[in-house]
């Protein structure tokens, strides 16, 4: 079979052929049991694909999922003018006195307490780099009851430093 | 603010809505609820699972900054699932600068192996499970060259036309139409084959 | 013995304080931890101690990679306020401060310079993870749990 047919036999199927040459395959595809098979066997092989599209689950959850987009979405933000920031600063020659006592009155009330029920800040975490060459992120995953901290090396850092600050080996060896 | 569980009902044009308006919580539920198939389409399309999930998350990064663009033409997932698709085409042009073109995409260009391909008679996938079917499609998309794979993926799996393709894949219609004829007949090989190892 | 006015209530206040000590549970002077370094890996070792079933599957649930096996494994008695250093590989130390609350502040110290600190409080059954990428597409972890 000349490969211009099988070509327009696959468009035949795939429904791109206009209407005029469509109506010559039809009539052509009667007298060719050769065609035939073969566009059988095409339009065996497109249904088994639509109907069976490989599933592949992500390999990473939920929370390390998101939390690394997040990340480079409030990396790649400018920084946001915070026009309360200033009134806030102002604020806070008086209320930090004030909280201050209000905390000691909180803390002392807390301390008489027999049973420590579920903490709601004990999942608040302070998280900092003390390297120039290293970034992290983190956060916590509901479901398996864990706390993450994920270091990595900073790209440009890595291309420009030597390779006695490899921080992978400094771990690992 | 809405709860986590408040958002797990919206419906996703809701949800667009509200991530449009900066609500980030939102936009996770969104990327929660499509990950997977965001995932599995950059996968299908690179073969890596390393660069399949940074690809995806450069895709969820890059959906979120162009938000106030979309505007409900397609669903949602569709829309993402072509930033995704372009994101991969980008990485594996970048890639195909450095290796040698494969041995398959040489024998299509070269003409006429897809015609030596005996044709496949039975359905080669009849009596088997759909996991396993799946399963077979995988491992002969896997030998497949990523020309041949993309092309199938595009039309087979996004219903791209003939001309759309070309357009994303930065080549003739021609070019497209001899691709997926070769693809789709190396596929129907390849999964007669595993059946016949199946049975010998 | 003239009676003093202020007897009565100092003696009130004593036996409040008292009460206030035997009444409520005291914490524990020391904190005891658990501190691994596992490594991460899509391709299997037989070198290598797996970690116990329920590290793994709380890895594999969160992470990608599909074999975690243990370095290292160490624990440590930190007594309050102190902080004891943990050499978790040869190039690398932990230092665990115990903190009130009990929080606990884990620096990380990679070739004797300082890498990351972090604080947090400490729960009974929740795991803090301290972990990046390594060569050949692998990770490692140092994971802390708290002891009983």
């Amino acid at each position: 079979m000349k490969a211009e047919l099988e070509l327009k036999l696959q468009a035949y199927l795939d429904g791109e052929l206009s209407a005029g040459d469509a109506r010559e395959v039809d009539a052509s595809l009667a007298h060719d049991p050769e065609a035939q098979q073969l566009l059988a066997e095409l339009r065996t092989t497109v249904g088994v694909l639509r109907d069976n599209e490989p599933l592949m689950p992500l390999p990473e959850s939920r929370d390390f999922y998101w939390s690394k987009i997040e990340r480079a979405i409030e990396s790649a933000q400018p920084e946001r003018v915070q026009p309360l920031l200033a009134f806030w600063y102002s604020l806070r020659r008086i209320l930090v006195p004030v909280a201050g006592v209000a905390l000691v009155l909180f803390l002392g009330i807390a301390s008489l307490k027999v049973n420590t029920v579920s903490d709601p800040l004990a999942h608040l975490a302070e998280v900092e780099s003390l390297s120039e060459h290293v970034s992290s992120f983190s956060f916590r995953s509901q479901s398996q009851n864990m706390f993450v901290v994920w270091l990595h090396e900073n790209a440009d850092e890595q291309a420009a430093t030597d390779s006695d600050d490899d921080f992978d080996d400094a771990v690992l060896q | 603010m809405a709860t986590k569980q408040e958002h797990a009902a919206l419906t996703d044009e809701k949800l667009v809505r509200l991530a449009q308006r900066g609500d980030m919580r939102a936009f996770e539920e969104l990327v929660a609820r499509h990950r997977d198939k965001i995932y599995a389409r950059a996968f299908s399309m690179v073969r890596n699972e390393d660069d399949a999930v940074d690809l995806s998350q450069e895709a969820w990064v890059k959906a979120w900054q162009r938000l106030k663009q979309f505007q409900g033409e397609s669903s949602f997932v569709t829309w993402m699932t072509r930033i995704v698709i372009n994101l991969c085409l980008d990485h594996l042009r970048k890639v195909k600068r450095h290796r040698a073109e494969s041995i398959e995409l040489m024998e299509e260009e070269s003409g006429g192996v897809e015609r030596q391909m005996p044709v496949v008679q039975v359905n080669p996938t009849e009596g088997l499970e759909r996991g396993e079917i799946r399963q077979r499609i995988d491992k002969a998309m896997g030998q497949l060259s990523y020309e041949h794979r993309t092309v199938l993926i595009l039309h087979e799996f996004e219903q791209l036309e003939y001309k759309e393709i070309a357009k994303r894949m930065q080549c003739s219609i021609g070019t497209v139409m001899s691709r997926l004829f070769y693809a789709r007949r190396r596929m129907a090989n390849l999964l007669a084959s595993f059946k016949r190892e199946e049975l010998s | 013995m003239s009676r003093s006015p202020f007897r009565r209530p100092f003696q009130f206040a004593v036996a409040l304080f008292l009460a206030m000590f035997l009444a409520f549970p005291v914490q524990a002077a020391n904190l005891k931890l658990d501190a691994k370094l596992v490594w991460g890996s899509d391709e299997p070792s037989k070198e290598h101690k797996p970690v116990d079933p329920a590290l793994a599957a709380t890895l594999t649930n969160t992470f990608k990679w599909k074999h975690y096996y243990v370095i290292t494994n160490v624990v440590t008695d930190i007594p309050s306020r102190e902080t004891r250093k943990v050499k978790i590989s040869e190039p690398c130390t932990i230092e665990i401060t115990e903190l009130e609350g009990p929080k606990i502040e884990v620096k990380v110290i990679g070739k004797g310079k300082p890498v990351s600190k972090t604080v947090k409080q400490i729960q009974k059954g929740e795991v803090i993870t301290i972990g990046g990428d390594a060569e050949n597409k692998c990770a490692w972890f140092i994971v802390i749990t708290q002891l009983e």
